[in-house]
């Protein structure tokens, strides 16, 4: 085989992948964007409160610990760098968000990269992105639940205080 | 307060998105498949593979593995994942790469942006990375079966 003939294979297989990929990310980008807007979202939001104390957050964390948890640090950095200089959270809240933002982000674009490569079809995808997605909301809460409880013990105040 | 975009700005902000991740998709996954497949022919691939075995065997993955983990903690995601379809991999072997690479991923744009927002960014920094470790050890044990 020429070397021309090989780039061009590479490139092509490069390209079906990159395919199969779009065709689930494009509707999956677009399906949260329509549905985000709900109702349901902003009521689950505020029953969200009492769960972000117990992880050493306060309310005010909530519209950037979704928007990162869903769309990336990055994506979500537009709306948590404003929030985060207006000093509505504290030091304390900050790093307990962001500690919870990198064991978990972007839960929809990466897991579902990962769980397109070399999956067999539509129902494998699925059973991969719900077990990588669970496993790590799961890891995000147990190392901030852990954390809050070694503060308490240590007879700390659990942080929502400026230090 | 601006007013709730409508159902037609949401479609066309999900469009939007949608669009440019395929853009980066292909602006990363067709290169990083031909310098694979060069990299590959030229036993490079192999090369890689042999000086990373004993530290990729440790999560039960093969050498070439060390590839997308590299690339995905100094690129991106979507680079490590067109490196990942190119190295056929099972299924277990993936769902651990996914989760040592969800851990530890973009660390170089991802710790500005978060020390950007105000926190204590080193310290994240090395917690993803051993956090990285210890899930990629124990989903090893967990999905894939008993190793080479």
């Amino acid at each position: 085989m020429t070397v021309g003939g090989a780039i061009l294979g590479a490139a092509l297989s490069g390209m079906m992948f990159s395919i199969k990929i779009a065709l689930f990310l494009v509707p999956a980008l677009i399906l949260y964007e329509l549905l985000a807007p709900l109702p349901v979202f902003a009521r689950c939001g505020r029953a969200l409160a009492p769960w972000l104390s117990r992880l050493g957050m306060s309310p005010p964390c909530a519209v950037p610990l979704v928007a990162g948890f869903f769309l990336g640090i990055i994506y979500g950095a537009g709306i948590i760098i404003p929030i985060a200089e207006e000093k509505k959270i504290g030091p304390e809240e900050l790093h307990s968000l962001a500690l919870f933002l990198c064991t978990c982000h972007a839960i929809i674009e990466d897991t579902l990269l990962f769980a397109l490569a070399g999956a067999a079809g539509p129902g494998e995808v699925a059973g991969r992105m719900l077990l990588l997605a669970g496993l790590r909301l799961l890891l995000a809460l147990a190392v901030l639940g852990g954390r809050q409880a070694l503060l308490l013990r240590r007879g700390k105040k659990p942080s929502l205080a400026l230090d | 307060m601006e007013s709730p975009p409508s159902p037609r700005d949401r479609l066309r902000r999900g469009l939007r998105r949608g669009g440019h991740a395929c853009f980066v998709l292909f602006r990363v996954t067709v290169p990083t498949f031909i310098v694979m497949d060069l990299l590959r022919r030229l036993g490079a691939i192999d090369a890689i593979g042999a000086a990373c075995r004993p530290l990729m065997s440790v999560f039960r993955l093969p050498g070439e593995a060390a590839i997308p983990v590299l690339l995905g903690c100094f690129i991106n995601v979507y680079t490590a994942t067109a490196a990942l379809g190119s190295l056929g991999l099972s299924g277990g072997q993936v769902i651990t790469l996914g989760l040592m690479l969800g851990m530890a991923h973009s660390l170089v744009v991802e710790t500005t942006v978060l020390k950007s927002a105000g926190a204590r960014a080193l310290r994240l920094l090395v917690y993803r990375m051993v956090m990285s470790l210890l899930v990629g050890w124990a989903a090893s044990r967990l999905f894939i079966g008993s190793g080479p």
